[in-house]
């Protein structure tokens, strides 16, 4: 029985132009959407590989500095794009994508997107991820707020109910025929992304594959609530146009109002720092260690007597080693836990703002599948908070290894003096970026998962349950 | 005539009051109104705090080197490598800031400021560049960025319109859908003024919502009274607005459908209008021109300015005294410290021209992107409109770019007057000292609009204007056609 009513519902959708409309718009877009966004990446790809070519250029023609000079000199490393940035965007417009990596302090990453943006950059993005999360639930809610209210307003409910048809099996036939039309929409997008990718050559990666049905899963568990809900609303309500008002509202408070509402009142709960209170803090507590440069400081006096026991000589001049490399060294690793402890503490804080969004996605799904779609993409703060992690990482190896041989490679003369030997700077390996694996994006955003289920638990039970209070026959005319 | 006005009115109030649904959206669109006037002074007033944080650090640090000026003294006892007398160490001490300040209005219209630095370090021998000046958004939760803001223009470009549609798809259709419309017509003394003052009411009305946001608004920040002109501006775009959209559906109307197909039509609009227009200006402008990577500014602030450190300082004399005419090399040959000092001045001018031209690159970067943007604008009207009012607020990104051409512009003077002081090869007084401080300017970059502003809404308009004489046309024509009102 549901399945016949799955396919008159779906006749009648077929029927009528203006639904027709709206789901080959919708699909219109999201191919489009897909096609730019390849594009796009091509081209950020093709930037990023360009940059890096010049910043190693530029490295390996280093010719006149120390070891610690060249610390100075520094490096960059550019953020890659997710192979699924194409879909979700996410955060990255709004993050900083290259990191100038130097001795003596960690810089967060610059030059984001958003930075060299007008104010178009705050009216969204036109991806995958939101016309999915953001659009296609208010299609779908415009095509389905009249199905169950058109038949009671034309006869048609008390007719099926009369002929012994239960109106649960009603509701399911009607939810399952505008669930499918999602499904053929979410299955159109990723096989041309899949398509897309093949074309240009791009690797189709058990992890990509994994997060790709996961991508699709997600959306498409949030259209089915979207969906289960408001067939239910057009069943609930006497008549269309409240249901039509109802299902707009709820779109407006839970994908436009309370995303905007949360992410402020995370902000408030736990506030971050002003930036200038951080970095004098950080300063503060980087000037209570040792000062690699500064020739008169006492606890670079400690230091020194440590490394003249340790080699059971008295004086510098005797030591087999560049007492500055060693210094420099001592320094940086004091500073290290400086920045761990500043930069830990923020990144805690905005982990907890975002736990705030977490809690309340059990309040809207949208939330949920946004935050899903993010993760999934490889797109989300957490993925960013990696890269900014193995970029810092980076930075303290090459620091390290650049003291090493600033400590290392030279020799002692006879009057004392060191002796700095020529290095060869392009032996240093260039930053290499790690992707995260699925699993990465599963343990960060279980609790996303769990209001999604719970959501659909509870539309569920709603539709099986909730059929005893709906009017069979119409009181609107 | 009058009598119909009336009448109508007391319909359309009633129509409102007693609709439940109408009802909950206006107080929703009022509550979201009044919550983000709120938000937008909280964020204001996180700014402000930050440039009091900032004042008081410089006030701080000069107060120390004023110290040591007064004692006698030419820098901390523990560090007697330091002295404030010479132009580095001046330069170093006399901390100095150029900020952004808020116009009253940026609490209405937050714009870019929580994605842009609104602050720069003026120092003209710490490497300061534009470029220097912190991405507030990375250190931040970008997460919160994506949500956007919740501000007043959040609300009148985006939550209005929606208002709009739910006061406006049934005026007239519904009469269509029950039948009603042949009975209307021949119970009024001209259909055509009916219809008009059924669809300009809600119009009105939602005009009146606004006006009363912006007037909360205006006295909640101060802008009625500090920057009259400026709100009066915002206002009148805000109307504007109003009444555009009140024309778009208008059109929607003109066509004489039922009420579904009204209120999809519309919707429609909207979202094509609010979401995927600007979306998709957005992904084409940065597929053709993409931000990418910075790789000519990286360049300039690594490997030219260590090429500049360490290159040949003859090559940079010429054209730095070429640029100086007021200025000739030492005609006896300096202490050796002197030299070095002048060498290093020198450098640095040479290293702050090549930051002038990549910042002049990156603007101009900018500014031909947002022409390509631009080029969309009579079919972006919730952009169009946002710009406008963060233009007047000074939070859209020519205040910016006219905030980092100050930075620049302070840079050079503070290395201008150290240059001044160092051939000059004489110790820094306090009165030089303290001349350094009044180095960058604290301001807001609130402006009027662009022209191309208003043109590309009145285009849309107009647009809209035909199109509601011509769907009406279609309408007539339809209805003698086939009997069916």
């Amino acid at each position: 029985m549901i399945f016949r009513l799955f396919l008159l519902e779906l006749r009648s959708i077929r029927s009528d132009g203006r639904l027709l409309a709206l789901v080959a718009v919708a699909l219109s877009i999201l191919l489009l959407s897909v096609w730019i966004g390849a594009e796009s990446q091509r081209v950020v790809t093709e930037g990023r590989t360009a940059a890096m070519e010049t910043s190693r250029q530029q490295w390996e023609s280093i010719d006149r500095l120390s070891a610690h000079g060249v610390g100075h000199y520094g490096s960059y490393v550019y953020k890659p794009n997710s192979p699924l940035s194409t879909l979700d965007s996410g955060v990255m417009p709004f993050t900083g994508k290259v990191v100038r990596v130097e001795a003596h302090v960690q810089n967060p990453p610059s030059h984001s997107d958003a930075a060299s943006w007008s104010s178009l950059v705050r009216l969204g993005a036109f991806d995958a991820g939101t016309i999915l999360a953001h659009l296609l639930p208010l299609i779908l809610a415009f095509t389905a707020f009249s199905s169950v209210a058109r038949d009671r307003e034309t006869g048609l409910l008390r007719v099926l109910v009369a002929q012994g048809v239960p109106l649960r099996s009603v509701l399911w036939g009607k939810s399952l025929a505008y669930w499918f039309l999602s499904l053929l929409l979410v299955g159109a997008l990723i096989i041309a992304h899949i398509a897309l990718g093949q074309a240009s050559g791009e690797p189709l990666t058990t992890d990509i594959k994994t997060r790709l049905m996961l991508f699709g899963a997600s959306h498409s568990l949030h259209l089915l609530i979207v969906v289960l809900l408001s067939v239910w609303i057009s069943a609930r309500v006497s008549d269309s146009r409240s249901a039509l008002m109802i299902l707009m509202i709820a779109w407006l408070v839970t994908t436009v109002v309370l995303p905007r509402v949360t992410a402020e009142l995370s902000s408030q709960i736990f506030p971050l720092r002003s930036q200038i209170t951080f970095e004098d803090d950080m300063k503060e507590d980087r000037a209570k260690g040792l000062d690699g440069h500064n020739p008169r400081d006492e606890r670079r006096d400690e230091v020194r007597q440590q490394v003249l026991e340790e080699y059971g000589v008295e004086e510098v001049r005797q030591l087999p080693v560049n007492i500055g490399g060693i210094l420099m060294q001592k320094d940086e690793e004091y500073g290290n836990q400086v920045w761990d402890e500043h930069f830990g503490r923020r990144h805690d804080t905005v982990r907890k703002q975002i736990g705030v969004v977490q809690a309340i996605s059990f309040l809207d799904p949208f939330l949920a599948a946004r935050g899903l779609s993010m993760a999934f993409a490889g797109t989300d703060q957490f993925h960013d908070a990696q890269f900014q992690r193995q970029s810092e990482n980076y930075r303290r190896d090459l620091i390290k290894a650049l003291n090493d041989l600033d400590a290392k490679a030279g020799k002692r003369e006879a009057n004392g003096r060191w002796r700095r030997e020529k290095i060869d700077y392009s032996e240093i390996a260039d930053f290499q970026f790690e992707p995260q694996t699925v699993d990465f994006a599963l343990k960060h955003r279980w609790p996303e998962i769990a209001a999604l289920l719970t959501w659909l638990i509870a539309s569920l039970a709603l539709l099986h349950w909730g059929t005893r209070r709906i009017p069979i026959v119409g009181t609107g005319r | 005539m009058i009598s119909t006005f009336l009448a109508l009115i007391q319909f359309e109030y009633q129509r409102i009051s007693r609709s439940t649904m109408r009802f909950v959206a206006i107080c929703v669109f009022l509550f979201c109104g009044f919550y983000a006037i709120t938000s937008g002074a909280h964020h204001v007033e996180i700014w402000k705090q930050s440039l009091v944080e900032l004042e008081s650090r410089d006030l701080e640090q000069r107060t120390e080197a004023l110290g040591w000026f007064a004692n006698g003294a030419v820098g901390p006892e523990d560090r007697d490598w330091i002295n404030i007398t010479q132009p580095r160490w001046a330069d170093r001490y006399a901390a100095a800031h150029v900020a952004m300040v808020p116009e009253p209005l940026a609490a209405l219209a937050i714009g870019l400021s929580d994605i842009r630095s609104s602050w720069a370090v003026v120092s003209a021998t710490r490497g300061a560049q534009p470029f220097r000046t912190s991405d507030p958004s990375t250190l931040g939760n970008a997460e919160k960025l994506l949500a956007g803001n919740f501000d007043l223009v959040f609300v009148l470009a985006y939550l209005m319109p929606l208002l709009l549609l739910v006061l406006m798809f049934d005026v007239g259709s519904l009469e269509r859908d029950l039948g009603m419309m042949r009975m209307v017509r021949t119970q009024t003394l001209s259909p055509r003024f009916w219809w008009l003052l059924r669809v300009s009411m809600p119009v009105f009305m939602v005009a009146a919502l606004v006006l009363i946001l912006c007037l909360i608004g205006g006295v909640r920040t101060g802008a009625i009274e500090a920057t009259f002109d400026q709100w009066l501006s915002y206002c009148g775009i805000s109307l504007g607005y109003t009444f555009l959209w009140g024309l778009l559906f208008a059109a929607v109307l003109s066509a004489g459908t039922g009420s579904s197909t009204a209120a999809l039509w519309m919707v429609g609009l909207w979202i094509g209008f609010c979401v995927i227009v600007p979306a998709a200006v957005r992904q084409v402008v940065s597929s053709q021109m993409p931000t990418l990577y910075a790789s000519e500014t990286t360049s300039v602030l690594r490997a030219e300015r260590y090429e500049i450190l360490l290159g040949n300082i003859e090559n940079y004399k010429g054209p730095f005294y070429a640029a100086r005419p007021q200025l000739s090399p030492p005609v006896k040959t300096p202490a050796r410290a002197i030299v070095s000092d002048m060498d290093r001045l020198v450098r640095q001018a040479a290293f702050m021209s090549e930051v002038e031209g990549v910042s002049q690159n990156l603007s101009e970067s900018e500014v031909s992107r947002e022409a390509a943007v631009a080029r969309f604008g009579w079919i972006n009207p919730a952009y169009v409109y946002q710009r406008a009012l963060c233009v007047l607020s000074g939070t859209e990104s020519v205040s910016y770019r006219q905030h980092r051409q100050v930075i620049l512009d302070s840079v050079k003077e503070r290395q201008e007057a150290l240059i001044q002081a160092q051939w000059k090869m004489k110790p820094v007084d306090k009165e030089t000292f303290e001349s350094l401080f009044s180095h960058g300017p604290w301001m807001g970059y609130g402006q009027a609009p662009e022209k191309g502003t208003y043109s590309q809404l009145l285009v849309l308009a107009a647009a809209a204007f035909v199109a509601t004489g011509a769907f009406s046309r279609i309408r007539k024509s339809r209805e003698r056609k086939t009997g069916v009102v």
